[in-house]
């Protein structure tokens, strides 16, 4: 009677020891993030910098020519590449002048004229090309959105220049060596 | 009546009888058995903890010219651009082991133009030191189709040393064409990926 009584209870004990132990397996979970940033920045990919050649100035009457009718080129284009989804631009220009100029009446060693810059865009809806006139005194830049990422693509800014005039018409220009005159165009694309 | 009372004082006998010393030479042996167990575990380190999660930041992700950096497309098994290694603690023989990985991804940018990418692939390995050399689970993610592989149960018995689980994460490639340009959302880290590494006692 004694043996059986000490044998059940021990009985009992060890199974709820061992009850409590056999829990489920345990397992371990590891998570690892990574994590890396693209910061919003533009690039031209070559040369920043060009250069138009619009050769002589003048017409045969001594007055400037309309439209840069005797340029080697009038448009120029530049590769960049923007991680912003809409960059934005700028654009501002100063007029071609002859530094070295003196002014008399009836006569002028300033060219002014309008720059316009396209951007092509990503979707293939390009924004309205923007323009700068120079003018004696000068405006504020011209400014836009490309309205979506910019075409990853070459040749995806193009400026060109057009409507070459003086403030006065009828104004001689003044000669100037080669290349005397002189201006420049400056075209900003920002992240946004 | 006379009956009941009888059978009383025959029970009342057998009962003072029974709790007397035992009068006869027989003992009593009393038998305990003692039983144990060892519950099939992983855990982390000394064994505190069932799961582990760090960080890595990968930094700027595009070059200059916006495409993936040749820092991360370069990277390799042998060279990764992203490590973390800790110890893991099993006491099954061979437990086995899941790896997934996701696509590092910038979810806020919701439209990604022809010739732009917000996703970058990437393969993620995990390296298990056995008491008998070592053995490496490796995933490529697919776009948004996850890399995943496993569960596998190892060759060997997990070694208990340091160090014996080394995630890394490598052979990044623009997720579209190497020549996308990443897009950016801002500039913070909001290109995310994660690596889960499940290890299970078996």
């Amino acid at each position: 009677m004694k043996k059986t009584t000490i044998l059940a209870t021990s009985a009992l004990l060890l199974a709820g020891i061992g009850g409590a132990a056999s829990a489920a397996t345990d397992s371990v979970t590891g998570t690892v993030t990574v994590n890396g940033s693209v910061a919003a920045k533009c690039a031209i990919t070559g040369s920043p910098s060009a250069t138009l050649e619009v050769n002589e100035l003048s017409q045969a009457s001594g007055t400037v020519v309309p439209d840069f009718n005797n340029a080697t080129s009038t448009t120029v284009s530049f590769t960049v590449v923007c991680t912003s989804p809409n960059p934005g631009l700028s654009l501002s220009a100063t007029p071609m002048n002859y530094a070295a100029g003196t002014t008399e009446t009836g006569w002028t060693h300033t060219v002014h004229y309008t720059s316009t810059l396209q951007a092509q865009a990503a979707s293939g809806t390009n924004p309205a090309p923007l323009t700068y006139t120079t003018a004696d005194a000068l405006p504020a830049a011209s400014t836009e959105s490309v309205g979506g990422p910019l075409a990853n693509a070459s040749n995806n800014i193009t400026i060109s220049i057009s409507n070459s005039h003086t403030t006065n018409a009828t104004d001689l220009l003044e000669a100037s060596p080669t290349d005397g005159y002189t201006g420049t165009i400056t075209f900003t694309v920002s992240p946004s | 009546m006379t009956k009941f009372t009888l059978l009383s004082a025959m029970l009342g006998a057998a009962i003072s009888c029974a709790s007397l010393p035992a009068m006869a030479a027989t003992g009593v042996t009393g038998t305990v058995d003692l039983t144990g167990v060892v519950t099939p575990t992983c855990s982390v380190g000394s064994g505190s903890s069932s799961s582990f999660s760090t960080t890595i930041a990968l930094g700027e992700l595009d070059q200059s010219n916006g495409t993936l950096s040749p820092t991360l497309s370069g990277s390799t098994s042998a060279s990764p651009a992203a490590q973390f290694s800790t110890q893991i603690t099993c006491n099954t023989g061979t437990p086995a082991v899941s790896v997934t990985a996701t696509e590092l991804i910038d979810n806020l940018i919701a439209t990604v133009p022809a010739g732009y990418a917000n996703a970058v692939n990437y393969s993620a390995s995990a390296v298990v030191v056995e008491t008998s050399g070592s053995q490496t689970f490796a995933v490529t993610t697919n776009g948004a189709t996850n890399g995943q592989t496993g569960p596998t149960t190892v060759a060997n018995p997990i070694a208990n040393q340091a160090n014996n689980l080394t995630i890394n994460a490598y052979g990044f490639s623009t997720v579209g064409a190497a020549t996308d340009i990443l897009l950016s959302s801002g500039g913070a880290p909001s290109y995310t990926a994660t690596i889960t590494v499940d290890i299970t006692p078996s």
